[in-house]
């Protein structure tokens, strides 16, 4: 039991304590301990995610552009608004493109590193520092890096493009380019975080199999589609939730490198939400949009899980 | 824990391979650290070379000068950065600790409902609060503009209760009986015999927690206006986009660079317990 | 039992420690001695401004030892507007600010924020001695109080290279549409610099210069929205042909379709751009282009316009006034020190330093007479002078922001990018600020 190295997500209850005399105060006993310890995440969560998930949802029925004043009834007009609002359902669109396209590369790109740092070769700490740099680095100090390599008229990208005779791609002020340029970005500093992940569900699969099966005569291929992906099916989990969560909630890059524009191409759904709430100060209808919002990250993450758990629920 | 050994079979080609692993790595270190790089060293050009030259000729530590000029309060912003996230972190670290600890070594009432609940708040998206979280902090607590605004809503880390709890899982049983044949408390146990044991764990959610908080710039940028009390990254943010930098990129990758700094210097030091930590409590 | 009672209790010692710890770090700065007066004054950032700003409160200073102006600048932010918004939801606003847009009155003064200063008895009186007859009542707010300090205004009109308009061989400033079309066309060919470098920054205020001055002078004034402001209808007073005309001149590459960093006029970058006097003040003071010769003119018309128009059509006014927010303790000394701030002397001192122009009576009058050393030195801000009797200002709504961000957002995709013609973006943008700004059921 104890020398299990990968813990399931309901791991087996300790033994109940020894003393048992008396038959109510064991009750307490039992229980005060491990109510206790939790004391601080509770309180954390009433005040600061439910009472305000609760409080968001109040708002959204409300109209409240003025916080001097109490916020006035409004009914469904927040919802119907929104229904209609083809700036969120365009801001909607942004987000889910970036998030899908965030996820496909992402995924994959991670795996190859993972797969790439998992053969024994010196120097494998060294790389697997560097792959993970960028994640570490504040999103601002990158989006001000690309901000500049981004540049249309003088941007290294461009100038090195231009060796090759490219001419100078617009990355960040053409429509249909500056969303996939900003995913770019993110990715490259992603990437590292589940290369990791990665990395640590390779190296929990058992040398033995491969053995057996390069025995048995199974080609390398064969031995990545059969034993490597469906063991990887957790961290497989974990990644792709992990990453729609991040390619969801993504704020700070566009807000630096090109504000939503040009021509809300890069308006995200949270870019969105912050304009409504805090450049036009109106807290109902922004509420509105976070629940909408919110409820459709749920619906995605609960579908992936459904997917990928699918499996491992045997 | 199964270890990478060496593959023993001898194939040929053996070496071209390792070649061309090497060729790939080298071409993802340029690509990943390449932009910071010259980055870097472009901070320390002036702004007609920004594009033209990869090394800065002659080296100027002008864009620093002007930029420390344009933000006055940068050495206090820096400071507020590092109080605020500093004792986040401690926060987080004593109390995330504890609740993983009794999630995941004790038996109680609601355990498997409040780990739930710990994973459902991680799956969270953070606009749906945002809002009420402001009202609540700078309106009707009042704290605009003081530093409990950032370190109140941030000492609990849910990810923290999960990685502490996944990582305690893994501790034999027999160290925490013999503690409690010692007659200790479960918060001793957790402090004196599972902290010292959890280097890795503890190490990951530091770093984790301090560099989220570190890079976090949407939050500050709604409860905190006065220059006193603002980030190093919202500062650096605002001086991007406000038009305090003159549209001077030298100037914004000079402020980049400081403000990078610090969390690497952070993860060099703590890199290799902070990605083993990663690895082995990311998984289920 | 005992263990884990005293557990509890150790853990709740803990909590509050940490919180108390926490809090007690909020340093409240102290506010003042006994007996002494301290007002917060949040100055623009504007350089030039401050130059004019500073010395004229440390002389305050001196001379008024009872009360005592703490000067700041504005917080950074996203723009000066959020700044201030913040500040009063979080209720943390200073006494003083110089920064106020006028057409932010109705949502601040809607939630009480700002000071409803016709309270002070003289206020009427000396704001109407100062500011030219009948000015100051484009400033009262609809429930016919005053809650702002009329103090300078900023016509936007084009700065342009006299050297290169002449190499470029055209005569005088282009008056019309077509006429403009062709000077840039001239100066394409024959220099190399870049005729115009507008931005292609979809930010709300971008638009005060380039749409919305074009607007207003082929509008003879008209603003965006009607006279109750709860209905659009730049839809019908030209937006879309001003669009038309502004898309013709990027699809004919005559303007650069990205962004720049750096200041442009001062590295030979751009023939022209359209500020306020404050743009060819900061480009001879703070980046040094001094010798780089610069005329002004105002904004052309279209062609069908061009027997019609008057010599300085109208342009947008771009003013700043001075406000006492609701929050102060002392409103009869921030009145008494902005009295001074703007009285006769400051007036004349913040033209020479920022070339802004105070409303102030004798200068609208006769501007050479007003300040002589000024006129003579740089008689081109005479154009300044002439134009600033033939401004608008902003719709007195309170979504006024929200009206831009559409006007932007059409802006954008009809005249940057193309995506959309502009009588489609016009009319998209008409009925979101219809949804918006008519306060109906629906309305957020």
């Amino acid at each position: 039991m104890a020398t299990d190295t990968v813990s399931t997500v309901s791991s087996r209850p300790e033994p109940a304590p020894r003393a048992r005399r008396h038959p109510a105060g064991r009750f307490w006993r039992r229980n005060a301990t491990g109510w206790a310890l939790m004391l601080p995440y509770v309180i954390y969560f009433s005040l600061f995610t439910a009472f305000p998930i609760g409080f968001a949802i109040y708002l959204s029925f409300h109209r409240w552009n003025n916080l001097f004043k109490p916020p006035i009834p409004h009914g469904f007009s927040n919802y119907t608004y929104l229904f209609h609002d083809a700036n969120f359902w365009n801001a909607l669109h942004v987000t889910i493109v970036f998030a899908v396209v965030f996820v496909v590369v992402t995924v994959p790109l991670a795996l190859s590193l993972a797969l790439l740092l998992n053969q024994a070769l010196p120097g494998r700490s060294f790389f697997r520092v560097v792959f993970f740099m960028p994640y570490i680095t504040p999103a601002v100090v990158i989006s001000i890096v690309f901000l500049w390599l981004y540049q249309t008229q003088n941007g290294i990208l461009n100038n090195i493009l231009g060796t090759f005779g490219i001419s100078p791609v617009p990355w960040l002020t053409d429509t249909a380019i500056a969303m996939p340029a900003i995913s770019l970005m993110v990715v490259w500093k992603q990437a590292g975080y589940f290369t990791v992940i990665f990395l640590a569900g390779l190296q929990g699969i058992p040398r033995q199999l491969y053995e057996a099966a390069a025995v048995d005569g199974a080609t390398p291929w064969r031995q990545f589609r059969s034993i490597t992906v469906p063991l990887l099916a957790p961290a497989m989990l974990l990644v792709v939730v992990f990453a729609t969560l991040t390619g969801f909630s993504i704020f700070t890059e566009p807000y630096i490198l090109t504000q939503g524009g040009p021509d809300n191409a890069t308006l995200t759904v949270t870019l969105y939400i912050y304009k409504w709430a805090f450049e036009y100060s109106t807290f109902g209808y922004a509420s509105a949009l976070g629940v909408v919002f919110a409820i459709i990250v749920f619906i995605i993450v609960a579908i992936q899980r459904l997917v990928f758990e699918r499996d491992t629920y045997t | 824990m199964a270890v990478v050994t060496p593959r023993a079979v001898a194939r040929p080609g053996h070496a071209i391979r390792f070649g061309l692993i090497y060729v790939g790595l080298a071409i993802g270190t340029v690509l990943f650290l390449g932009p910071m790089i010259w980055g870097a060293l472009s901070s320390l050009k002036t702004e007609d070379q920004l594009y033209t030259t990869f090394l800065p000729s002659p080296f100027t530590t002008a864009a620093y000068s002007d930029s420390f000029n344009a933000i006055p309060n940068l050495g206090r912003v820096f400071l507020n950065s590092v109080f605020d996230y500093g004792i986040v972190t401690v926060g987080a670290l004593v109390f995330s600790s504890m609740a993983g600890y009794a999630l995941a070594r004790l038996q109680f009432l609601g355990r498997g409902f409040l780990f739930n609940l710990v994973l459902f708040t991680m799956t969270i998206p953070s606009m749906l609060t945002l809002v009420p979280l402001y009202i609540l902090i700078a309106d009707y607590f009042n704290w605009g503009d003081t530093y409990q605004a950032i370190i109140a809503p941030a000492l609990v880390s849910p990810v923290g209760i999960f990685l502490f709890r996944q990582f305690f899982s893994t501790l034999p049983m027999e160290l925490f009986e013999a503690g409690r044949l010692d007659g200790l408390s479960d918060l001793s146990m957790l402090f004196r015999i599972a902290w010292p044991l959890s280097r890795g764990a503890i190490v990951t959610v530091a770093v984790l927690v301090f560099m989220n908080g570190w890079d976090d710039f949407l939050w500050p940028l709604v409860v905190e206006h006065d220059q006193n009390y603002q980030t190093a990254t919202q500062a650096v943010g605002l001086f991007v986009r406000g038009g305090a930098s003159n549209g001077y990129l030298t100037w914004q990758l000079a402020m980049a660079t400081v403000l990078a700094l610090p969390v690497l210097a952070i993860f060099v030091f703590g890199q290799r317990y902070f990605v083993e930590g990663i690895a082995t409590t990311g998984l289920k | 039992m005992k263990r884990s009672r005293s557990l509890v209790l150790r853990i709740l010692a803990l909590a509050s420690l940490i919180s108390v710890l926490a809090g007690s770090a909020a340093i409240q700065p102290s506010t003042h001695a006994a007996g002494h007066v301290t007002l917060t004054f949040w100055e623009s950032t504007n350089p030039q401004e401050q130059a004019f700003t500073k010395p004229a409160v440390a002389q305050w200073n001196k001379q008024n030892p009872g009360i005592f102006i703490k000067l700041q600048d504005i917080p950074a932010g996203n723009s000066t507007e959020e700044v201030y918004a913040a500040a009063i939801a979080a209720h943390k606003t200073p006494d003083i600010t110089n920064n106020l847009l006028p057409a932010v009155v109705p949502q601040y003064s809607s939630e009480g924020g700002l000071y409803q200063m016709d309270k002070l008895p003289d206020y009427i009186s000396y704001m109407t001695a100062r500011m030219p007859a009948g000015t100051l009542a484009q400033f009262k707010s609809s429930d016919g109080h005053y809650y702002q300090v009329p103090w300078k205004a900023n016509p936007v009109m084009f700065i342009y290279r006299t050297d290169l308009f002449k190499k470029a061989g055209i005569t005088s400033f282009p008056r019309t549409y077509s006429q403009f079309l062709a000077a840039l066309q001239a100066l394409k060919k024959k220099t190399n610099v870049n005729p115009i470098f507008p931005t292609i920054d979809t930010t709300w205020w971008q638009r005060f210069f380039d749409f919305y001055p074009f607007y207003l002078a082929q509008s003879g004034g008209t603003m965006l929205l009607n006279g109750q402001a709860n209905s659009a209808i730049f839809q019908d007073h030209g937006a879309a042909q001003v669009m038309t005309f502004w898309r013709q001149i990027f699809a004919q590459q005559l303007a650069p379709k990205s962004s720049s960093t750096a200041d442009k006029w001062a590295v030979n970058q751009e023939a022209m751009y359209l500020a306020g006097p404050w743009g060819p003040n900061g480009e001879i003071y703070q980046h040094k282009a001094g010798n780089i010769p610069w005329g002004v003119a105002p904004i052309p018309v279209p062609d069908s316009m061009a027997s019609s128009a008057p010599a300085y059509p109208y342009t947008y006014s771009d003013p700043k006034n001075i406000t006492i927010f609701a929050s102060t303790k002392y409103p009869q000394q921030s009145w008494q020190f902005i009295k001074y701030y703007i009285d006769a002397q400051n007036d004349a001192k913040l033209l020479q330093t920022t070339w802004e122009f105070p409303y102030r009576k004798q200068l609208i009058d006769n501007p050479v007479k007003y300040s002589p050393s000024l006129f003579t030195q740089y008689p081109q801000l005479e154009q300044f002078a002439k134009q600033l009797p033939h401004t608008s200002g902003l719709d007195n709504s309170p979504k006024f922001q929200q009206v831009f961000d559409n006007v932007s957002q059409a802006w954008g995709s009809a005249v940057i990018n193309g995506s959309k013609s502009p009588q489609a973006a016009v009319k998209a943008a008409a009925s979101a600020v219809d949804g918006v700004v008519s306060g109906g059921g629906n309305s957020p």
